[in-house]
């Protein structure tokens, strides 16, 4: 058995490691084990068991109002901000339970990062937006800061469009370019693991084509999950997909497969369109 | 061909009640914004023309209008112009105005940041009621407990007799502390979920959220609610003149008797004769008072214009 480097920046207190055994090429980016969450009394996820593996694309599918984005949200513990909001069951990052006591929400939330579905661009210049994560996490210098920004911007297919009026105020970019710089401002922090909730559902086809070949680069450098309740996406960018229905993962494998002759009948019934 | 229909015959010259109704509702309304767009002109007029009759009938000079402190309007100087240095009150409402204000916005973003991020539930159920409540005090009750309780604690354990600037603020900032708070909820609560949660996101913490990204985004909505307090505070006469003195002279410190421009006019309208020039020289502060809720109400107006809706 090999010793696994710990990553350690995620225990706020560098305590308890047992659990890191298991070379880590099988072992998982990412898994949730019965993963239920609630509302209220209100159950939106029910014990979903899932495997991200590192440098794969997992898509999420699945009718509206299936617990998609629920459970999306978890996996970073945003649902921690929501009133009334309960989690069951695991969820390890690198083997590390994220739920536990000990483990830093920040950093959290700064290696697993999210993308919402509409932009939510700051009132901010375009610098300062993609700067933000990183000064909140304590970069000071201006030129470090500097090279994140630009950085960002082009992996994000963005800097040749702004690059000219970066102090500028973000708002006054596109409903598309804004989106990008959302994805900028969230690589910015040098995430493991970014969280897509239907990144592309309000952009015209070129932005969402821009955004589709960003994500084919982002893959070879970290793990993403996506939400999209557009099939023909689903099936270009992922290389795996799940498919949720009434908050239960109803199956899940590789895109191809669950495309071409997926197992479940329900499945196959959602992807020919036949559940809305 | 197809037979033509006589005009009348046809259902779309048919006679609607409803559509009478709505011309008369509109009719209505029509001479209702009339009315009030006359009585707003009639208003304006009327301060206008009587505020610069003491430059341009009594002969009054602007220049010792506004750098003068001497106010005796009716006396006259050698060459026969009133009195009217007006200094001292410009400075008095000025003065109350920015130091009430200054107090008030720290605690007022203070109050609803923490009724909006802080303890949603105790703010719905406890403050937001208490201020609702603060809101609808008249001011004189305010002037009435200023009188009793700030003024004889300022004397007893500060200096001078009480009254005055100190006094003045004191009392505005509790009085427009309600006002500014609510507004300021409002701006803080207009700030869109998303916002926070992107910023969440991002591993801010809750005060850096707030800092940098609430009050950032909220900060036109902000500015309006102290711009609202303000107008308030420089109009409010009845409080203020409780406690500030009403000397008008220039004060040397914010413990001493002052007077401002709304307590000078309370405090003169009923000895003055209409024409007078005396008289003249009171709507000449209604005047200065008016443009100046006018320059509040168009700053608001200027900072809501890049508002995102
Ligand atoms: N903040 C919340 N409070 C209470 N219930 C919620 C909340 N957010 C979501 N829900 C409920 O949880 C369930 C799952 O919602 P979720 O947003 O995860 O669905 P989704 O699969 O992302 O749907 P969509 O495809 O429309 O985005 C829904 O029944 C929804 O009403
Ligand atoms: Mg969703």
């Amino acid at each position: 058995m090999q010793t696994v480097a710990v990553p350690s920046r995620v225990l706020s207190s560098q305590t308890h490691v047992t659990a890191l055994t298991g070379p880590e090429l099988t072992r998982p980016k990412l898994e949730t084990d019965r993963l239920s969450v609630f509302y209220g009394d209100h159950q939106a996820v029910s014990d979903v068991c899932l495997t991200f593996k590192k440098n794969t694309v997992t898509a999420l599918i699945g009718p509206s109002g299936c617990g998609k984005s629920t459970f999306l949200r978890a996996l970073n513990r945003m649902n921690d901000s929501i009133e009334g909001c309960r989690m069951a069951g695991e969820i390890r990052y690198d083997g590390i339970e994220l739920q536990s006591r000990q483990v830093n929400v920040l950093e959290v939330r700064k290696q697993i990062g999210m993308v919402f579905q509409r932009p939510v661009p700051f009132a901010k210049s375009i610098y300062k937006n993609v700067a933000y994560g990183p000064i909140r996490h304590g970069v000071k210098k201006k030129k470090e800061l500097d090279r994140i920004v630009e950085d960002s911007l082009r992996k994000a297919a963005l800097w040749d469009e702004v690059k000219d009026f970066l102090h500028q105020s973000a708002l006054r970019l596109s409903g598309g370019q804004q989106q990008r710089l959302c994805i900028a401002r969230a690589l910015a922090m040098q995430p493991d693991v970014l969280l897509l909730d239907e990144p592309a559902s309000a952009l015209d086809p070129v932005s969402t084509a821009k955004i589709e070949e960003l994500i084919g680069q982002l893959k070879k450098e970290i793990t993403i999950i996506i939400v999209t309740h557009n099939m023909q996406q689903a099936r270009r960018i992922s290389d795996e997909t799940a498919y949720f229905y009434m908050g239960r993962m109803v199956e899940h494998g590789p895109t191809e497969q669950i495309f071409s002759n997926p197992r479940s009948e329900q499945t196959r019934q959602y992807i020919s369109g036949q559940i809305g | 061909m197809a037979k033509l229909v006589k005009e009348t015959e046809h259902p779309l010259f048919k006679k609607s009640s409803k559509l009478r109704t709505e011309r008369f509702g509109k009719g209505l309304t029509f001479a209702a914004v009339l009315l009030t767009a006359l009585l707003t002109a009639a208003i304006f007029f009327l301060v206008i023309s009587k505020g610069l009759s003491t430059f341009f009938v009594n002969g009054g000079s602007v220049k010792e209008f506004f750098t003068g402190s001497t106010w005796n309007p009716g006396q006259k100087h050698e060459g026969g112009s009133p009195i009217i240095g007006a200094l001292p009150f410009l400075t008095g409402s000025l003065a109350v105005t920015g130091l009430s204000a200054l107090i008030c916005t720290p605690l007022a973003i203070g109050a609803a940041l923490f009724m909006s991020e802080i303890s949603p539930k105790a703010g719905r159920k406890v403050m937001q009621p208490v201020i609702e409540l603060l809101v609808g005090i008249p001011s004189v009750v305010y002037g009435f407990i200023g009188l009793s309780v700030v003024v004889p604690l300022l004397r007893d354990h500060v200096t001078g007799s009480g009254f005055g600037i100190a006094a003045g603020t004191i009392v505005l900032s509790v009085m427009i502390l309600p006002t500014v708070t609510s507004l300021a909820l409002d701006a803080i609560q207009a700030v869109p979920r998303s916002l926070r949660e992107a910023s969440l996101a991002l591993g801010s913490t809750r005060w850096q959220m707030i800092y940098k990204v609430i009050l950032k985004t909220a900060k036109p909505g902000l500015l309006m609610a102290v711009i609202f307090g303000m107008a308030r505070a420089f109009g409010e006469a009845l409080a203020v003149q409780m406690v500030i003195g009403n000397a008008s002279v220039i004060p040397h410190s914010l413990f001493e008797p002052a007077s401002t421009l709304t307590s000078i006019l309370t405090m003169g309208m009923g000895y003055t004769v209409l024409g007078t020039a005396e008289n003249n020289a009171l709507w000449t502060l209604a005047l200065i008072l008016l443009l100046m809720s006018l320059a509040f109400t168009i700053a608001v107006r200027w900072i809501g214009r890049g508002k995102p809706q």
